[in-house]
């Protein structure tokens, strides 16, 4: 760690100064940019999903993560698991999501259109993180690492905290789970239908408002086992839901809402500008990502891998 | 004895028209709101509709969704202190200086976001007004960061008005600017321009078909909200004194679409009524419980489910069988016996 301070200190001095550390500090940042990265795809797609069926845009995706790193920390708090922490955030969101979905917004589709949607996404945000203020207060709780996960593990080239490789490879293990669900399942194909053209599902008999209220669960859920699996690493307070929710929403611009590859690529590339800016001008690390939403913006509009209509 | 009453009123009605009824309406509000609240939470309430009639020319009359109006709220009321203290010296040039600059900002950023619509739009303006908020807040030297920055003590007299030490003086500061951007507005939305603006709101394609612009017209309203935003923002940083890096956050821009709601979208005096509930309201809720986030949440769940179409919605629904047309007319008729 001291290295990387005094490389953010002097970020035109560190290039003479430690040569020997570079190699094994820049391929460690690039892991960490792989780490943010992964949790970006998890958040986005999880809006990409519930945007691609229910036509919303979720403003509270971000303190519904906060709701897993919650709930996680009290698990882990409890029983000492971090496995059984992480699996009850899922289970805790899951059915938050479907709960919200069936009470809430259900009341909305298609009366009010997207303005009304957004302010209750808005609202539900605001009540839920009153809530969790509520529970566990408002000052931010250490998050302690996994006693198997605060050991480094040594990549050859250099070493690397177990726990951060544990994220990469559990995050990478759910987007192939998405990716398989939504690709080689009945259910999934029926959502896949369903964001193509829901009045055609509907028609053909199938119960599109409970397909709602699964995939609202299921975006929920990918958003809260982000959060559980981003504690150890950021801790647990407040505004972390909305500081992770705005890099998300740059990931689905960027990306393409309602595209699964673009949210994949557009999340690595976001991680990984983030930290590797952050490495050579920390300054510039939170501008930077906003300024590559605004060149992919004036170059293509729709998104890396958007198509044309899809959204608007 | 009813009868005859209804007939007067009628007959007023009938004269003034509905139009000039509630402008006389807003006048007589703006005359009891001191005596009624006090002239701090009265100044605070005029700021804001300020603030609210701006964002409604996007949103109202443009029907475009900005999420990210607090940029140009919080860049006015930053810009009116850091042009103060290093560029002029009277309040009464730092203003428009501000109001210029930020409105420069917001025809860079509205070039930006108006390249997508909808829900894209709403999120473009939310990233690049959280943009705004990560920069104020690490340039640490220039605007104190988190612990935010005190307005420099000036007399800044106005003839015989002293707006920055006295209250009232404030309030009638703030009045005139508000009248001003009222009758601005009311203009704006009755000339060609404005016409144009509402046929986009109705049907973008329509009015591209008709061989619009559309594009530039809705740049055009996003500069003048931007505008009007930074000037509020400006007031308020006079009125507070002290602000911090929370007027840049996402939370100031879902309140004043939560205001304008309230309020009634796209109407010339939804902005104030929806800023004195909302004022009143969230003083009175900060007053009470420092959870006050459970109760703003739960408060908008309920505006959108149960009165989308804000208070004055609300109101002629109750009151009137036709939801779509405010008719006093037809009141007086069912109030006839």
């Amino acid at each position: 760690m001291a290295s990387s301070i005094l490389l953010n200190a002097l970020p035109g001095v560190a290039d003479t100064l430690f040569v020997p550390l570079q190699v094994e500090y820049y391929t460690a940042q690039l892991f960490n940019g792989l780490v943010l990265g992964m949790i970006l795809v998890l958040i986005s797609l999880g809006l990409t999903i519930i945007f691609g069926l229910l036509g919303v845009i979720n403003f509270a995706h971000g303190d519904l993560l906060l709701v897993g790193t919650y709930v996680s920390w009290t698990v882990m708090d409890a029983t000492g698991s971090f496995l059984l922490s992480i699996g009850a955030a899922l289970v805790a969101t899951l059915v938050l999501g479907m709960i919200l979905e069936r009470t809430l917004l259900r009341y909305t589709y298609g009366r009010h259109g997207a303005l009304l949607q957004l302010l209750l996404t808005f609202g539900i945000a605001e009540l839920i993180r009153g809530l969790v203020i509520l529970v566990w207060g408002r000052t931010g709780k250490n998050f302690a690492t996994p006693s198997w996960g605060s050991s480094s593990i040594d990549l050859v080239l250099f070493t690397y905290p177990v726990y951060r490789v544990f994220v990469i490879v559990a995050a990478a293990a759910l987007i192939v789970a998405v990716y398989l669900f939504l690709n080689r399942t009945d259910l999934g194909l029926l959502i896949r239908a369903g964001t193509q053209d829901r009045e055609m599902v509907d028609m053909l008999g199938i119960d599109v408002s409970r397909l709602y209220m699964l995939v609202f669960g299921i975006g929920v859920a990918l958003a809260g086992t982000a959060g559980a699996l981003i504690g150890p690493v950021r801790g647990a307070f407040p505004t972390l839901g909305i500081e992770l929710l705005i890099p998300a929403f740059v990931v689905v611009v960027v990306g393409g809402l309602g595209s699964f590859r673009g949210s994949v690529v557009a999340g690595i590339l976001i991680g990984e500008l983030q930290v590797m800016t952050g490495v050579f001008y920390s300054e510039a690390s939170q501008a930077i990502v906003f300024v590559f939403m605004a060149l992919v913006l004036l170059v293509r509009p729709r998104g890396l891998f958007g198509q044309e209509g899809v959204v608007e | 004895m009813i009868a005859a009453i209804a007939t007067r009123v009628q007959s007023v009605y009938d004269r003034v028209g509905e139009r000039n009824l509630s402008y006389l309406g807003v006048l007589a509000l703006l005359a009891i709101l001191p005596d009624l609240m006090g002239a701090f939470i009265a100044s605070h309430i005029i700021v804001m509709a300020i603030f609210v009639m701006g964002y409604n020319i996007i949103l109202g009359f443009g029907g475009e969704l900005s999420f990210g109006h607090a940029a140009y709220f919080g860049l006015g009321a930053y810009g009116v202190i850091l042009t103060l203290e290093h560029l002029v010296s009277s309040l009464y040039l730092a203003i428009p200086i501000t109001v210029v600059a930020v409105t420069l900002l917001s025809v860079v950023f509205g070039y930006l976001s108006l390249r997508r619509r909808g829900i894209y739009f709403a999120m473009i303006t939310l990233a690049l007004a959280q943009l705004v908020y990560a920069i104020v807040f690490q340039m640490n030297e220039l605007t104190g960061g988190s612990n935010g920055i005190a307005i420099p003590a000036t007399e800044a007299p106005l003839g015989p008005l002293t707006p920055m030490s006295n209250e009232l003086h404030f309030y009638a500061l703030a009045c005139a600017l508000f009248l001003l951007s009222f009758v601005a507005i009311a203009r704006i939305v009755n000339s060609p321009f404005g016409r144009v603006l509402k046929a986009i709101r109705e049907s973008e394609e329509r009015a591209l078909h008709l061989g619009y612009d559309v594009n530039s017209y809705l740049w055009l309203a996003f500069a003048m909200s931007g505008a009007l935003s930074a000037l509020a923002g400006a007031l308020y940083a006079v009125l507070f004194v002290f602000i911090s890096p929370s007027l840049l956050f996402w939370q100031l821009s879902g309140e004043v679409v939560l205001m304008t709601i309230i309020g009634g979208v796209g109407t010339l005096t939804g902005p104030l009524v929806g800023a004195i509930v909302f004022i009143f309201f969230s003083n009175t809720l900060t007053s009470i419980t420092e959870h006050w986030e459970i109760f703003f949440g739960a408060v908008i769940i309920g505006i959108v489910l149960l009165a989308p179409e804000g208070l004055i919605g609300l109101l002629r629904k109750a009151v009137l069988d036709d939801e779509k047309v405010f008719d006093l007319k037809r009141l007086i008729e069912r109030l006839r016996p």
